[in-house]
């Protein structure tokens, strides 16, 4: 078999004593600023970025590799614990494992997190290994119409998540879709909806939106309501583990969640984000039991889980064979790799066979020991739940402060959190769910700039939008999804 | 956040009024960016589809509360007395306030006194604070905050 | 610490120097600059170009100064936040800014209220790259045989053309413009945001033609065509590959880095980086390094970089003019 030999080569680079340290270093990394909220994964690179000039390419790229996909396993404990999503995947995240921490079961949730990302990284793994070029291809099949397609129907999935009154699911989108656009049209560069202030002209900070309207809004309503976390949980090792119920649960949603990240991955962009959404709507839609959503569901929680994390895996096949960064660390990785010479491309694998396949490896290994570094710190973060609340929600909102700042450096950031978090309590108020808008938010521009590239494409021809078929699908997926919505349950 | 003041369905209204105001604000605002053409399109495209959306869902939550008012869930109104009102308002007072002031504090007075007073003014908003433990609390998170970002992840702050 | 802290505050810190472990000694008397580790602001992301020539020039700079060289990116609003604020630091030597064809030449032409004014605002310390740009054609002009063709078909139906470029008023875009003109025909510009993209988008046939510095590799490996070379002579990166001129296109342009510095900044000093620098740039393991990535080193004197932005800046105007990008 040529897969096994090619991944024998690759042991003999991932499995060194340099690489495993490296591998260790950026995974490590990744996680600690994963789990504190709003950080970002720039500060880690900005850390290990000197370095990667001096080592050599595969080790550089194994580190920055592990920072990233790192920071996916960290991200969901500060959702689960704390209602705080760094990420707009996390915030999906947010929806069960919040409820279930609530409820004493943190331990469980982040146990079963840990797994579920390490079932999805595998997926992701083992799909980045055998197809990486066929893959490759398939993701040139997109153009501008399909990406639009595609997104439309991401955020019916994000409405579906918002709950059951599906007029305030899709107005919460429309809503994302509008704050989204603030700040410069890309084609044009003129300014919208900055209001004059500079410091908006590159848009809102998508960190600033998610963490005020789930983190502080959540701490306001829990102070008024008294609603924190009551039932002190003793943590043991068997504390930790889900019931043989539970993984019944989770075991196929795993799976779902899994395949439907791997594909996201594909495409470059807000794969991680879109993939979580689709794959807790997909669980929701799947359950017979979708009334007890949102009150702690661990299906809920695992397949969305398991699609950011095989997402993450995915995303290499786009940014080392077509050379398309997904995001800010894939940029770095590439430029990382062109200051040694090697420039990603549909040749990439084929003139650097021990490198892909080192890197490959050093996935298993690093998402091997992400689990292993996860799982002892399971009693730790639970027992921080044992904090008086009163001494707690302080030093919370002091690392949502300093995390929002710290990523454009800039104090009007801080006072949109407060402003959106106050927009929050009262949309939560009235019923609106707050999960749909972050999708929306980040899908924005991207929607904005295709479905016009695609009517540029077409001389304003709309019917571009069916005549692909892919886009066509997508479309058709829309209309049913709609159909059950209106439907199904009670308007 | 108060007791409920009007009647069980005025929530729907209101919150049909908040979309058509914001989906009439959007689409005017990008009808001045410009339109252009379906070929060519301008600015100001995108948003007014946005805008024309808002409006047609702010019409339907309108309608379905106006023609359909939801059944009322509980018709007993909560009773509230006023300890229990000023405990669920003071959240929303001091927590905000005390981002604020960090906000405002952060590049003028530096971290260690931005934090702190964040820390001290959302402390209050407790139930019953306990003034001593909020103040050490106050005293050793500008110390972690500095360890944790300005030594740990080189973050830029003005420390003071 | 402080000092270095204040100096940096707004920046995504990569590379920081809390990562180098430096300790800021205080300023002393310039008599022997540098003291201080010195600043390089690139206005844009990490992994692009511009910060792939910065962070390849800083070692070895380093090394000639005795002192770090920090990279600094400050991205956002197409190069101009960066540039901006390296036009409002200290003029002492410690800030220098990579300045490249967009923000030193096309930004002022196209932005209306450009917070700087290359020349005003800064002194031009060396020209660093001049890289040649391809015109690449993909799956969808297959049947194109050559430039000459390329143009013949585009006349005979204006609708035949679309192309891709990095943006509204990058350097790609201008130089398609500027194919346009000289060959007079018409084409349809389809913005993407960034070379990957717009060249994602070449392969799988979503447009037909770009012109860009970043198709190199994809040719080699026969994902894409090459028609031309936009440079004076043939690149050796593409010793096949004729340039506009050779196939009857009288259009040479070419995109360029180098490095700036705020205006008012002791002679000396510039004249100590552009020493430095020039003699990095002749290296031959350098030039190895830029070679294959096809960026081509030029080096020379400051006041020949000072030339040559004037210059460009004039034929770059016209371009803007005649391209109808201009922004508000």
């Amino acid at each position: 078999m040529e897969l096994f030999a090619n991944l024998a080569d690759g042991a003999s680079i991932a499995l060194s004593w340099s690489a495993l340290f490296y591998c260790f270093l950026g995974v490590t990394l990744g996680m600690v600023v994963g789990v504190l909220p709003g950080i970002g994964p720039l500060p880690a690179i900005a850390m290990l970025l000197p370095l990667t000039f001096y080592i050599e390419p595969s080790e550089a790229i194994i580190m920055l590799a592990g920072i990233y996909y790192g920071g996916q396993y960290g991200g969901s404990t500060a959702s689960i614990l704390l209602n705080l999503p760094g990420t707009p995947a996390a915030a999906v995240t947010c929806l069960e494992g919040y409820p279930m921490a609530k409820d004493g079961r943190a331990s469980v949730a982040l146990f079963m997190t840990a797994i579920a990302s390490l079932v999805g990284s595998m997926v992701g793994i083992v799909l980045v290994a055998s197809f990486a070029p066929v893959l490759a291809r398939f993701a040139l099949e997109f153009g501008a119409a399909e990406y639009f397609s595609l997104m439309v129907f991401a955020l019916f999935a994000a409405a579906a998540v918002g709950g059951s009154d599906i007029l305030k699911s899709l107005s919460m989108v429309v809503i994302g879709l509008i704050l989204g656009i603030v700040g410069q049209d890309v084609t044009s560069g003129t300014f919208r909806f900055t209001f004059g202030l500079p410091a908006i002209a590159d848009g809102l900070n998508i960190v600033a939106v998610a963490m005020g309207v789930f983190g502080v809004s959540e701490i306001i309503s829990t102070i008024a309501m008294r609603s924190h976390a009551t039932t002190f949980e003793k943590f043991s090792f068997s504390s930790m583990l889900p019931t043989r119920q539970e993984w019944r649960q989770s075991a196929p949603a795993m799976g779902r969640g899994s395949a439907i990240g791997a594909v996201a991955g594909i495409l470059p962009g807000a794969g991680a984000a879109m993939a979580s959404f689709v794959a807790y709507a997909v669980e929701l839609r799947l359950s017979r039991v979708p009334h007890l959503f949102g009150k702690g569901r661990i299906e809920g929680l695992t397949a969305p889980e398991s699609a950011n994390n095989a997402t993450a895996q995915a995303a290499f096949i786009p940014t080392l064979t077509l050379g398309v960064p997904g995001d800010a660390v894939m940029a770095v990785m590439i430029g990382a790799l062109m200051i040694h010479g090697i420039t990603p491309g549909p040749t990439f694998i084929a003139e650097n066979p021990t490198m892909f396949w080192g890197l490959v490896v050093s996935f298993f290994v690093g998402n091997l020991l992400l689990v292993l570094l996860n799982i002892p710190f399971v009693g730790i973060w639970t027992r921080l739940l044992q904090v008086p609340y009163n001494a707690l929600f302080p030093i919370i909102l002091v690392l949502v402060s300093i995390g929002v700042y710290s990523i454009n450096s800039s104090v009007v950031d801080i006072y949109l959190v407060l402003g959106f978090g106050i927009f929050g309590l009262v949309m939560a108020r009235l019923g609106f769910p707050p999960a749909p808008l972050v999708l929306a938010f980040i899908l924005s521009p991207m929607m904005e700039e295709n479905f016009r590239r695609a009517l540029l494409l077409s001389r304003g021809d709309f019917s571009t939008f069916v005549t692909s078929p892919i886009s066509a699908v997508f479309l058709g997926l829309c209309l049913v999804a709609l159909l059950i919505m209106v439907f199904s349950k009670k308007m | 956040m108060t007791r409920r003041t009007f009647a069980p369905d005025a929530g729907g209204l209101i919150a049909g009024a908040i979309m058509l105001a914001i989906g009439i604000g959007v689409t005017v605002t990008s009808v001045g960016y410009g339109i252009g053409s379906l070929r060519r399109m301008d600015t100001g495209y995108f948003p007014m589809l946005l805008g024309s959306c808002a409006i047609l869902l702010g019409l339907a939550i309108t309608v379905r509360h106006g023609l359909f008012p939801a059944p009322a869930e509980d018709a007993e109104p909560e009773t509230i007395d006023w300890t229990e009102r000023w405990h669920r308002l003071r959240p929303m007072l001091l927590v905000p306030l005390g981002i604020a002031a960090f906000a405002a504090l952060l590049e003028s007075a530096g971290l260690l006194i931005a934090t702190f007073a964040l820390v001290m003014i959302s402390g209050l908003a407790a139930e019953k604070p306990n003034l001593k433990r909020l103040f050490m609390i106050a005293l050793l998170t500008p110390v972690g905050a500095w360890v944790v970002f300005v030594l740990g992840f080189g973050l830029p702050f003005k420390l003071y | 610490m402080q000092h270095m802290l204040t100096i940096t505050r707004r920046a995504l810190m990569l590379a920081g120097a809390a990562a180098l472990g430096l300790s800021a000694a205080p300023a002393l008397a310039q008599d022997g600059w540098p003291q201080n580790p010195v600043n390089i602001i690139v206005p844009y992301p990490p992994g692009g170009n511009t910060d792939l020539i910065a962070r390849t020039l800083a070692e070895p700079l380093s090394e000639l100064l005795g002192q770090p060289v920090v990279i600094e990116n400050r991205g956002g609003a197409g190069g101009t936040v960066g540039v901006g604020e390296a036009s409002r630091a200290e003029a002492d030597g410690y800030t220098l800014v990579v300045g490249d064809i967009a923000t030193m030449g096309i930004n002022p032409h196209v932005y209306d209220n450009l917070v700087y004014e290359p020349l005003e605002d800064f002194d031009p310390v060396i020209q660093i790259t001049s890289i040649p740009l391809v015109m690449g054609v993909g799956p969808r002009l297959e049947e194109v045989a050559d430039l000459p063709d390329l143009i013949a078909r585009a006349k005979e139906d204006p609708e035949y053309l679309d192309y891709a470029s990095a943006g509204v008023g990058t350097a790609q875009h201008l130089a398609f413009e500027l194919f346009r003109s000289i060959a007079g025909i018409e084409a349809l510009h389809i913005p993407y945001q960034g070379s990957a993209p717009a060249r994602t988008a070449l392969m799988s046939g979503e447009v037909g033609v770009m012109i860009d510095g970043t198709l190199v590799p994809m040719i080699k490996d026969g994902t894409l065509r090459a028609l031309a070379v936009t440079s004076e002579e043939r690149v050796a990166a593409l010793p096949d590959v004729p340039t506009m001129k050779e196939q009857g296109v009288d259009m040479v342009y070419t995109s360029w880095h180098g490095i700036m510095a705020p205006k008012g900044t002791d002679p000396e000093i510039i004249g100590k980086v552009n020493g430095a620098l020039d003699e990095i740039l002749a290296r031959p393991e350098i030039q190895e390094r830029f070679g294959a990535l096809n960026i081509g080193l030029v080096g020379g004197s400051s006041e020949e970089f000072t030339a040559f932005v004037t210059e460009q800046a004039d034929t770059l105007g016209k371009l803007v003019e005649m391209s109808g990008a201009s922004r508000d």
